[in-house]
């Protein structure tokens, strides 16, 4: 094994290392959540990530999203993250997409994952994405951030899912209280780390997923709570 | 805080002068409840608004 996962051992150990490396994982949303995301998994060592985000850096972003830089602004996320991935872990296999995943490409971005990752910012298009990992039997870990607080829930194939945590999905706006409330360096990436968690623990089958769960943090109070959905 | 006898969250949310729209999640000591949930004694009640950022 290579010196570089030393220090995941004994917490992870050989097979499951081996495991994560044959791993293939499909983060939606290269934002405040999904930078975390990737330099987690990849710095982990799951060995292929396919990225998707047909978004360009601008400097609202700067405040939280690690992938962005002042010298990368107006350059595609997808391919900041590509070259982050690399320069973190060449043993990596990625792929990216400088797009918006939609019901046309889906098959093709997200089909071959183990693992999808929510990592989006808007509350229609998680139902979307929902609908398109569950229609191909794949998990899905989600992560949601508003100012200080955070929200992770795993969704697999046959659950209720978001309807449980959003309501209606035509009774919805795209956004929620992050529009009043804004978006945090501190809070986007503690869900990330979360939501980084739960893809481990489901690609490992170890531990407790919060299936049917749902964790909601409050930095401000410093609360955390996992809440039966069902 | 103390509530007569038979009130539902929706009574708190409207005594709270919470939007409905915005009442996406209710949570009665750790389980995912309704607006119609008549309270009980020592009840937790968590209202939460629709949390959509990334």
């Amino acid at each position: 094994m290579l010196p570089r996962y030393a220090r995941n051992f004994q917490s992870i150990s050989l097979e499951e290392q081996e495991r994560l490396a044959s791993a293939r994982v499909c983060v939606v949303g290269l934002g405040g959540l999904g930078g975390g995301v990737v330099e987690m998994l990849a710095r982990i060592g799951v060995g292929s990530l396919d990225l998707v985000d047909g978004d360009c850096f601008d400097e609202t972003n700067l405040n939280r999203q690690l992938f962005s830089s002042e010298k990368d602004l107006g350059v595609p996320k997808a391919h900041v993250a590509r070259k982050r991935v690399g320069a973190i872990n060449s043993t990596v296999n990625v792929n990216v997409f400088n797009t918006f995943l939609n019901r046309r490409n889906a098959q093709e971005i997200m089909g071959h994952a183990q693992v999808v990752v929510d990592c989006l910012d808007s509350i229609s298009h998680r139902f979307l994405l929902q609908e398109l990992a569950q229609t191909r039997n794949i998990p899905l870990v989600s992560g949601a951030i508003a100012g200080t607080a955070g929200q992770v829930t795993v969704i697999y194939p046959g659950d209720p899912g978001f309807k449980l945590i959003y309501g209606d999905p035509y009774d919805n706006k795209s956004s929620g209280i992050e529009e009043q409330l804004g978006n945090l360096a501190h809070c986007a990436l503690l869900v990330a780390s979360l939501q980084s968690s739960e893809v481990i623990k489901v690609l490992l089958g170890r531990g407790e997923v919060l299936q049917n769960r749902l964790l909601v943090c409050d930095l401000m109070t410093n609360s955390f709570e996992v809440m039966q959905l069902v | 805080m103390t509530v007569s006898q038979g009130t539902c969250v929706m009574d708190l949310v409207t005594k709270f002068g919470i939007p409905e729209e915005d009442v996406k999640l209710i949570f009665i000591n750790g389980k995912r409840e309704l607006l119609s949930y008549v309270l009980k004694d020592n009840d937790r009640v968590g209202i939460f608004p629709p949390v959509g950022g990334g």
